[in-house]
């Protein structure tokens, strides 16, 4: 069509088209005329395909009417900005001196509220007014506007929602929980004021940008002044509206009007029930907006679904963000927070899911207490440190650890390598050196203490609740240690060696744990308290990997030194560190053979560490109780004084039962608790209790794993104490399953066998006689101990009924020599009775 | 791969429009390296907003939001005083906006026909255009090639309340006319569309 011809049609089409449809037909008669005034067919038949395809599409949505601007008091309105459920919001001014006018926003509540709302509104005046924060909007004025709707006017906000605001903007995580923050101190000021605000949502929480010259943005050459200098705005969080849903809901009481006034997608859930409305009402809207600020959409009322699995790839649901002048922001949730989904939902996994379901808890009471508290929770989230929403576990604080100390490995790397290795790098001064050197150490310390709580939690870490696993945490601390080994510095290479070992023993791996160890107790160090600490808990590391490797007299001398800088220089006695080396040093001169020496120093930890339940410090292990009443009732039972290892096992029991206090060394308790209870004669309650724990063990560890199998094992032997002849099956299991998780070459593995030995014994002495020799061959071959001459015993005993009598006869005699020395004569005497060979 | 192709397309527009266009493209990169959909679901929002923002500054309430809000991007260009007024930039803006969806859709057509480019829709970002709707974007854009031919001003209205999402008021002041004029542009030019379309006109995605 010819621009010519289409403004024909246009022309036709625009004088008929508002007609209503009957009239039109007689105007185009009329009209449709060439311009030679002849009738123009194919003219009208254009119009007419228009006209119909006109009415075939869909209305257009009429303009709204503008609403004339009423006056309100001194205030003139220039323009409405918003329309709500509560009313209208305009800009706002009147005059001050001269040519000023001060700018506000004016909100006319929506008619149908009582007249004396702006009395009320006066009343409250004096308080809110009394709320100065740089994050609070000031309410101005109230009173009544000329069409008789009340009015409250604030300071003029120039922002935008928060959620838009950082949409737009695409903040990252970090930099939207930094600004929500901000939201929680001005909250929390206001409740210091007793002021609520009890409507916490975007729209009531602006951010406005404060200007700022950037420095060098403007420095480009001339060609590029187009880039020149732009303002750049610094964030500031403005709280609108504090304390005025107060009003309108007292209002609302009065008038019941039956219209909700808060925004029910806000409300807690007191106030939808007419409940209490307290500070913690805040902290259920501050929970709504951090969720919406962090997973692009709001919690469903009735479903605690995790911010983390509430994010969807699909877009910012249109009406999710408030539609400025400038349209939604646009993006999924990822994008708009300058990441991916998948990253993002890991981001939000474990602590600002907790964060977030902590503030949304239904009961008030279980909240947090107020917007400091979870302000206060989400500055520890930022800083790296454990947040209180969750309760303390091994896997958390070790993630954390790990989490804050990747920068932290790097840069002891870099730091150590440049600086103490002084590789190439010419330093102006000696003093320069040194200064840059003690810098260096003192972050070598703070990345040592970081490893001593990755120590903690493999300490006392079930490897299931670890968060984290176990193959990847190994490789990390290999490569820990490969950054150590660089290391030129000994003190340095001392400090990193002394927190790893701690870590390789806590992870079974004892001879590591020992070279390591050996290596940083080696260095000498200056006598300062902090690095003194440190030493004393290398020793105690150094000691307890010695009497893991089976040389605890060896272990005994660092101990030694451990407990007396303890007790001495370091001034921690009574401390958890002082008890638990004292614990150690008791253990290792036990497994020295001097266990009548340990008994006072083990009954010194126990009840040092009871007081420190009762009254614990910072490193205060629940555990630790327990655990030294249980090796002291050990050490009673390695020298057979069966009725003073009975309490104290027992009590070892019951402390373990504690909440709280079991521990990952709980199976360990009950495990001793059920071989003195096997010892005394009363294998039916170590059966007892060993099922459960068994079963508890299983839940944590599995059921290949090594506690398992012990606590299986010594079930077994109640069994066959009982007469229950389980225990042979049970056994023959146990020790099909130790082959494959345990070194067969280890005594270890002969204390199994030793077990399925007896066990084979109730019914062929034939079957046990192999078993017997594997097991004291792993032992040792000789008879030094209990253990051995308990293998020991059993051979003499399977050889007694296979026939060699002389071999039997001489075992016999040296185990029963060994019972006797441990005071066991009742033993003994058993022994020697099985082999029918004469008292020595 | 599809950057390159809305470089290469943008080569048509003027050169105000391809400015703007490379402009907001930098600024989508630098926080990233968006995909193609997500880059063009990006520029098409920051054009739409920069425009929602530009025509809020006729109302006379510049000082709402306006400044905080407009895209440091356009701040740069009008101050490089590319655009002799605000409706010239609304008619680069919305050129723009019409080439950005334009591509994108002829991306996406190419790749649902296996044409050997990349599939657009492959990030992370909601399909600026589906896949049903792209062919209808193409159609549209043809359509409007012939109505600029007869009616130049009437594209432009298209453009405007299609593209740019403006109501009949904004455009109105846009062009400078009454919003009569307007309305009965639209009117009539929609009616005609419908024909060449043979249906209701494609829906702006609405970012």
């Amino acid at each position: 069509m010819s621009p010519d011809r289409w403004r024909q049609v246009s022309d036709l089409f625009d004088r008929v088209a508002d007609l209503p449809s009957n009239e039109r037909a007689a105007v185009l008669d009329r009209e449709a005329i060439g311009q030679d005034g002849v009738t123009d067919g194919a003219l009208r038949e254009e119009v007419e395909r228009l006209l119909v395809l006109d009415a075939a599409a869909p209305a257009e949505p009429a303009a709204a009417a503008p609403t004339p601007a009423p006056d309100a008091g001194p205030w003139t309105l220039h323009e409405r900005v918003a329309r709500g459920g509560m009313g209208e919001v305009w800009r706002a001014s009147r005059p001050l001196s001269g040519d000023l006018r001060q700018m506000a926003a004016v909100k006319l509540v929506r008619p149908g509220l009582s007249a004396d709302l702006d009395a009320r509104a006066r009343a409250e005046h004096r308080i809110l007014a009394g709320l100065e924060h740089p994050a609070i909007a000031r309410l101005l004025d109230a009173g009544t506007a000329s069409d008789g709707r009340p009015y409250l006017a604030t300071e003029f906000v120039h922002g935008e929602p928060i959620t838009a605001f950082c949409d737009r903007r695409r903040l990252g995580v970090n930099e939207r929980l930094a600004l929500f923050v901000e939201v929680c101190e001005a909250v929390a000021y206001a409740h210091t004021r007793l002021v609520v605000h009890r409507d916490l949502k975007p729209s009531n929480v602006l951010v406005a940008g404060v200007s700022e010259r950037s420095e060098d943005r403007g420095s480009g050459s001339e060609g590029e002044s187009a880039h020149s200098p732009l303002p750049v705005l610094r964030p500031q969080v403005k709280l609108l509206d504090f304390g005025i849903a107060k009003l309108l809901e007292e209002d609302e009481a009065l008038t019941r009007t039956g219209r909700p006034v808060l925004t029910p997608a806000y409300a807690a859930p007191e106030q939808r029930t007419g409940g209490d409305v307290t500070t913690a009402t805040d902290v259920y809207g501050l929970g709504v907006l951090l969720y919406e600020l962090l997973a692009g959409r709001r919690p469903d009322a009735d479903d605690a679904t995790r911010p983390s699995e509430a994010i969807t790839t699909a877009a910012t649901e249109a009406g999710r963000v408030p539609p400025g002048p400038d349209g939604p922001p646009t993006g999924d949730t990822g994008t708009l927070r300058s990441t991916t989904a998948d990253r993002l939902r890991r981001r939000l996994r474990g602590d600002l899911d907790r964060i977030c379901l902590k503030a949304l808890r239904d009961d008030p009471a279980r909240r947090y207490r107020g917007a400091a508290e979870l302000g206060a929770d989400v500055q520890r989230h930022l800083d790296g440190l454990p947040v209180e929403a969750r309760p303390e576990s091994v896997g958390y604080r070790l993630g954390k650890f790990v989490r804050r100390n990747r920068v932290a490995v790097a840069a002891a790397a870099v730091a150590l390598l440049a600086v103490l290795g002084g590789a190439g790098v010419a330093l102006a001064s000696a003093a320069e050196a040194d200064r840059q050197r003690e810098a260096a150490l003192a972050e070598v310390g703070n990345f040592a203490d970081g490893l001593d709580a990755f120590a903690v939690a493999f300490q006392t870490g079930d490897p299931d609740q670890m968060g984290i696993d176990a193959q990847a945490a190994q490789a990390m601390l290999d490569r820990f240690r490969a950054t150590a080994d660089t290391m030129r510095n000994p003190r340095a290479q001392a400090a990193l060696f002394g927190a790893l070992s701690t870590i390789y023993l806590n992870r079974g791996q004892f001879a590591t744990a020992e070279s390591l160890a050996t290596v940083a107790a080696s260095v000498p160090v200056p006598a300062v308290p902090s690095v003194l600490g440190q030493r004393a808990s290398h020793l105690t590391t150094l000691g307890t990997a010695r009497l893991m490797l089976g040389r605890a007299e060896d272990g005994v001398e660092p101990l030694r030194e451990a407990v007396a800088l303890l007790e001495g220089p370091l001034g921690q006695r009574g401390s958890t560190m002082h008890a638990y080396a004292l614990g150690e040093l008791a253990k290792l001169m036990n497994g020295a053979g001097q266990t009548e020496e340990a008994i006072p120093l083990m009954t010194r930890a126990a009840e040092m560490a009871r007081a420190l339940d009762a009254n614990p410090d910072p490193d205060h292990y629940t555990w630790l109780s327990s655990r030294a009443y249980a090796d002291l009732g050990m050490m009673y039972y390695k020298l057979g004084r069966m009725q003073e290892a009975l309490p104290m096992v027992e009590r070892a029991y019951v402390i373990s039962e504690e909440p709280g206090r079991g521990g990952g060394g709980k199976t360990v308790v009950d495990r001793q608790y059920a071989q003195v209870l096997n010892a005394v004669g009363d294998p039916q309650r170590a059966a007892e209790i060993l099922t459960p724990s068994i079963e508890r063990a299983v839940a944590q560890y599995g059921p290949d794993h090594y506690t398992v199998l012990g606590l299986r094992r010594i079930r077994a032997g109640a069994w066959k104490r009982m007469g229950d002849r389980r225990a042979i099956s049970e056994m023959r299991e146990v020790v099909a399953e130790a082959r494959r998780i345990i070194d067969p070459t280890t005594g270890q593995m002969g204390v199994f066998l030793v077990s399925l030995a007896s066990a084979e014994a109730m019914e062929s002495s034939a079957r046990a006689l192999p078993i017997y020799e594997e097991a004291f061959a792993l032992l040792g071959g000789e008879v030094t101990n209990v253990s051995t001459a308990t293998a020991a015993a059993g051979l003499a005993a399977a050889l007694a009924q296979t026939g060699d009598s002389d071999r039997a006869r001489r075992l016999a005699r040296e185990a029963a020599a060994a019972f006797r020395e441990v005071g066991r004569d009742e033993r003994a005497d058993e022994v020697l009775a099985s082999v029918r060979a004469p008292a020595p | 791969m599809f950057v390159l192709a809305l470089m290469d397309a943008s080569a048509t527009l003027d050169a105000p429009a391809r400015d703007l266009v490379d402009t907001l493209h930098g600024e989508a990169t630098r926080t990233g390296t968006p995909g193609p959909n997500a880059l063009a679901r990006s520029l098409y929002a920051d054009l739409r907003r920069i425009a929602r923002a530009h025509r809020a500054g006729w109302h006379g309430n510049a000082t709402l939001n306006t400044t905080a809000l407009v895209h440091e991007a356009y701040l740069r260009l009008s101050a490089s005083g590319a655009y002799k007024s605000g409706d010239h930039f609304l008619n680069v803006a919305s050129r723009a906006m019409r080439q950005v969806l334009i591509n994108y859709a002829r991306q996406r057509s190419a790749a649902k026909r296996g044409g050997g480019l990349p599939d657009v829709a492959l990030d992370d970002a909601p399909a600026l255009v589906s896949a049903d709707q792209a062919s209808a974007w193409l159609e549209l854009d043809s359509a409007l090639d012939r109505l600029a031919a007869m009616d130049a001003r009437g594209a432009r209205v298209v453009e405007l309340k299609v593209f740019a999402g403006f109501e009949v008021a904004e455009v109105a002041e846009a062009l400078g006319v009454s919003e009569a004029t307007i309305a009965r542009d639209w009117r009539r030019v929609r009616a005609w569309l419908r024909g060449e379309l043979g249906g209701d006109l494609p829906r702006a995605p609405d970012p």
